[in-house]
């Protein structure tokens, strides 16, 4: 007696109008239909990018792959300079925010309330500030073009982001767990490598994905901060966008090749670690 | 040396190089900005920085061009931050509904977060191409007339706004889609035996549940829409004319094409002071969610 009417209840919270189904489409339609026609233009000839009647359907080739690679050698050489890039501001960035993290975290010390709000207030503050101070000190320095030069802006800028992720996600691992490793005969030191690290590798996938993301698509920093030897792809693209013409008659093709290649590993990372991403945004909210 | 005083020592190791790289790299240059924004300085003068005082700020505060750049950013980020925000929020509500699928369609809503700016701008600088752009084209079949969406001063902001939204949405839907599926379902079937039309449910119950979240969202999205740089330089460059000159191309003018580095400290310090006044609570409330409590024990 009981049970029906309870199941009927969720059946009808639970269902799907066709409002919502129309609602989905044209959701999906919006978000898809101009990444399909970015993504396949890589794929088709001249004539099919900027044909009267767009295509839709057409004979998938790899032309324009071989026409970038031909014509521009180096773009080749600026993803390569994004991945290493990328792939150190990460590691840079986790060996110095979790044992900071460790500290807040387990550690309060003396003062930390007052490092935490300026971390806070730092994490909010518009990063293009930075350029002014900092062009001049970098040019002294001999920064400026350099990966190391960016590395360091990048990994600053993120710090106060992915500390403030990786302490809110530590405190959610309970105390027992490093304290009866801690108790047990491991030094503090240890139990945090041994311990904490390991049951902390969700975090940090959402972390690095989160600021990895960011670094790799980087345009300001890397527009003001770098020359030829360090073009990373994004600025790459930026150049090559430029080169071509409003016309029909530009040279799209190898734009939309060069875009794809630094585009799809994102796309892809994005895909498979989405829940990864969710939780780790919802965690402290502390993504913009 | 006693166990707790070994403890202090070890947290302060492992803060150290988080503080040495916050205050060399961060806290300093921005003071040093801060002071530079009293100075005139062109980078490479050989006399020392004259001290001007607040002429900088006044100078700007004069300035006609500078005074429309700062009322573009207005209307830049009260238009994409509606459309994010309702987007977003749209999308939410939308994804809690029992879709199949869930896992794929949620990815799909994601990807526009992946595109860089300067992928954005080959994207739309394709797909709103005046002559050849698949959206005149679909225009034109529906007997309307090609549009210059970014080439013609009337379009153009507009145009940024839309392209920039389409990214941004995702951002929104992220921090709110949790937030809603966090909404206890009792209150639902509640409001369903009470019988709540659809609209009253999300007066009376989404809506007030989740005002904490769109809150966070509203302030981040926000803040982060005034410092907008990378799509502005990569679709319009602030033209066609100075159509879609905000805040951010101004300051890179003054700075990277003037090399006023005083003049766009001052406007950067503007900047500064507009994002710390509205996200002074969001930095409170956020400062005192993470570091109020200790760590469940």
């Amino acid at each position: 007696m009981n049970l029906r009417p309870s199941i009927m209840k969720r059946s009808r919270i639970d269902r799907i109008s066709w409002a919502d189904i129309v609602a989905m489409i044209v959701v999906l339609l919006v978000v898809l239909v101009p990444l399909y026609f970015a993504l396949s233009s890589a794929f088709k000839l001249q004539r099919d990018i900027f044909s009267f009647v767009p295509r839709i359907l057409f004979s998938p080739n790899l032309r324009n792959f071989d026409r970038l690679t031909t014509n521009w050698p180096r773009y080749l050489g600026s993803i390569g300079t994004s991945a290493l890039v990328t792939s150190i501001s990460i590691m840079f960035m986790l060996l110095v925010a979790l044992p900071s993290a460790y500290s807040f975290s387990r550690l309060p010390v003396k003062g930390v309330s007052l490092i935490s709000f300026v971390l806070v207030a730092l994490r909010m503050f518009p990063p293009i500030v930075l350029t002014i101070p900092l062009y001049p000190l970098f040019r002294n320095l001999g920064l400026i073009d350099t990966p190391i030069g960016l590395i360091l802006l990048y990994a600053s800028v993120q710090l106060p982001l992915i500390v403030l992720l990786l302490k809110a996600f530590m405190d959610t691992i309970p105390r027992e767990l490093d304290e009866q490793a801690w108790i047990d005969g491991c030094g503090r030191a240890e139990s945090f490598v041994r311990v904490i690290i390991p049951v902390m590798m969700p975090g940090i996938v959402a972390g690095g994905i989160i600021v990895g993301t960011v670094v790799w698509n980087d345009f300001l920093f890397a527009f003001l901060f770098t020359g030829i030897r360090t073009k990373t792809a994004p600025i790459f693209i930026y150049e090559l966008l430029s080169g071509v013409g409003e016309g029909a008659l530009s040279d799209w093709g190898q734009v939309f090749a060069a875009t794809t290649l630094q585009f799809v590993p994102v796309l892809l990372v994005i895909w498979v670690f989405q829940r990864r991403m969710v939780s780790g945004v919802t965690i402290g909210a502390v993504k913009g | 040396m006693t166990l707790q005083r070994k403890n202090v020592c070890f947290s302060y190791v492992m803060l150290t190089p988080l503080l040495l790289i916050t205050v060399f790299v961060l806290i300093i240059p921005l003071l040093s900005a801060f002071r530079l924004s009293f100075f005139q300085y062109r980078l490479g003068q050989v006399d020392p920085m004259e001290y001007v005082g607040t002429a900088n700020y006044l100078r700007i505060f004069r300035d006609s061009r500078f005074l429309a750049a700062f009322a573009r950013t207005v209307i830049f980020m009260a238009a994409t931050v509606s459309l994010q925000m309702f987007g977003g929020f749209f999308v939410a509500l939308l994804l809690a509904k029992p879709f199949p699928a869930k896992g794929l369609l949620i990815a799909a809503v994601l990807s526009p977060m992946a595109a860089s700016e300067a992928v954005l701008a080959v994207i739309w600088r394709y797909l709103l191409n005046f002559q050849m752009g698949p959206v005149n084209y679909a225009l034109q079949l529906l007997g309307m007339q090609r549009v210059q969406f970014l080439t013609s001063p009337e379009w153009a902001l507009w145009s940024v706004v839309f392209v920039y939204s389409w990214q941004a949405f995702p951002s929104v839907f992220i921090l709110l889609y949790p937030v809603r599926l966090s909404i206890p379902r009792e209150l639902y079937e509640a409001a369903h035996i009470d019988g709540s039309s659809a609209f009253q449910t999300l007066r009376l119950i989404t809506a007030p549940m989740m005002r904490p979240g769109i809150l966070v969202a509203l302030v981040f999205r926000t803040i982060i829409s005034l410092r907008t740089f990378g799509i502005f330089q990569t679709l319009t460059r602030g033209g066609p004319g100075r159509a879609t000159e905000v805040l951010s191309i101004f300051l890179y003018q003054r700075t990277f094409a003037y090399w006023q580095f005083g003049a766009g400290a001052a406007v950067g310090f503007i900047m500064v002071a507009l994002t710390m006044v509205l996200a002074s609570g969001q930095i409170r409330r956020m400062h005192k969610s993470l570091f109020g409590r200790e760590a469940p024990r």
